[in-house]
């Protein structure tokens, strides 16, 4: 039997959507400078932004209120320098149904992910790294909502001086930052100096257990040196479990009308010393 | 919080003896408030309570748990 056009131009349609969902994209392959501004719905794999060696500057850019579904994992350099993930309009978003790497390998420095008045979410089940090998990357957030499942910020003990911003005063006024970990928010892992800067009415709520400076059942301690969270001006990191601070020199500060309020216990200097909490300016802990 | 709080190692943790020189400083009308015990255990950690700032406990209070030369310090119209 004949199918009518406007059927056969339905199965094009779907054929072309599924062939978009199964593609991995790819910004900056051994490639420098690309720019790719997305102003449109889009549905691919993995996303790759930066990919290869001397893939160096390349960036993506969100450029309207739309969303960008992911329905592998996200990879922001993952090899190579200063590759950039912004999504700087409001009510952009990025899904991502597996994991997001920022800094995958240990050439993998100095990416950025930059949410303004946006969304970022993780499926519930899986793992946002934030320095995964390579070092120096960042995540700055202003305003905008960000969601995972367990998050790792300088996962081996070569991811270094990550850094993670959360303002609540950027473009939109009262529209604060709130980060939401479903599981554990793990700050130093086995790298050491890394940075979380709560600011400005700004909460990170963790549904699990807070490790800054290693874990509890963890033989790489050592390396998970000088790890600082700072949470400031009228903002809150909130967890349901435990918040332990492990190896030496890591610090937890709560300055100036701020509140940590933890469901289970707090260990300050788990394993080793050196480590120190402060708690200012009608501040509680 | 609702549990115990454990500055520089935990009571029942082998580890303890490297767990030294930890400090806790609460400060300028803050409050550190915990339902349970508070533990400072291995040597030479600090709790500083300054300024109009409160430490209060519902359990217990063990200040050198298995170690010495810790130390307390509630100053300027503080509690604990």
């Amino acid at each position: 039997m004949k199918k009518p056009l406007i059927y056969l131009f339905f199965l094009f349609y779907l054929n072309v959507v599924a062939l978009m969902g199964s593609t991995n994209l790819y910004v900056g392959s051994n490639a420098s400078g690309v720019t790719t501004n997305l102003a449109t719905n889009l549905t691919v794999s993995d996303l790759y932004i930066g990919y290869g060696s001397g893939s160096d500057s390349n960036t993506m850019n969100l450029i309207t209120s739309n969303t960008l579904t992911v329905q592998g994992s996200l990879y922001v350099c993952y090899d190579g320098t200063s590759n950039t993930l912004s999504l700087n309009y409001e009510k952009a978003s990025i899904q991502i149904s597996d994991n997001s790497y920022l800094g995958y390998n240990s050439d993998a420095t100095n990416g950025v992910i930059t949410l303004s008045n946006s969304g970022f979410n993780i499926n519930s089940d899986n793992t946002n790294y934030i320095g995964y090998s390579g070092s120096g990357n960042q995540v700055n957030i202003y305003s905008s909502r960000i969601s995972n499942g367990n998050a790792y910020i300088g996962y081996y003990s070569s991811s270094s001086n990550n850094t993670v911003t959360m303002n609540g005063t950027a473009a939109t006024a009262g529209s604060n930052s709130y980060w939401s970990n479903g599981e554990s928010l793990y700050i130093g892992y086995q790298g050491g100096s890394n940075l979380v800067t709560v600011e400005n009415t700004s909460t990170i709520k963790v549904s699990g257990t807070i490790y800054i400076g290693g874990t509890n059942t963890n033989d790489s301690n050592p390396t998970a040196l000088n790890n600082i969270v700072t949470i400031s001006n009228n903002s809150a990191l909130s967890n349901s479990g435990d918040l332990y601070i492990i190896s030496s020199s890591n610090q937890l500060n709560v300055y100036n009308s701020s509140t940590n309020s933890n469901g289970g216990s707090l260990y300050i200097g788990y394993q080793v010393g050196s480590n120190s909490v402060t708690v200012e300016n009608t501040s509680t802990i | 919080m609702n549990g115990t709080v454990y500055i520089g190692g935990t009571n029942t943790n082998n580890s303890n003896s490297t767990a030294s020189n930890n400090i806790v400083t609460i400060s300028n009308n803050s409050a550190l408030s915990n339902s349970g015990d508070l533990y400072i255990i291995s040597s030479s950690n600090q709790l500083n309570v300054y300024n109009s700032s409160t430490n209060s406990n519902g359990g217990s209070l063990y200040i050198g748990y298995q170690v010495g030369s810790n130390s307390v310090t509630v100053e300027n119209t503080s509690t604990i």
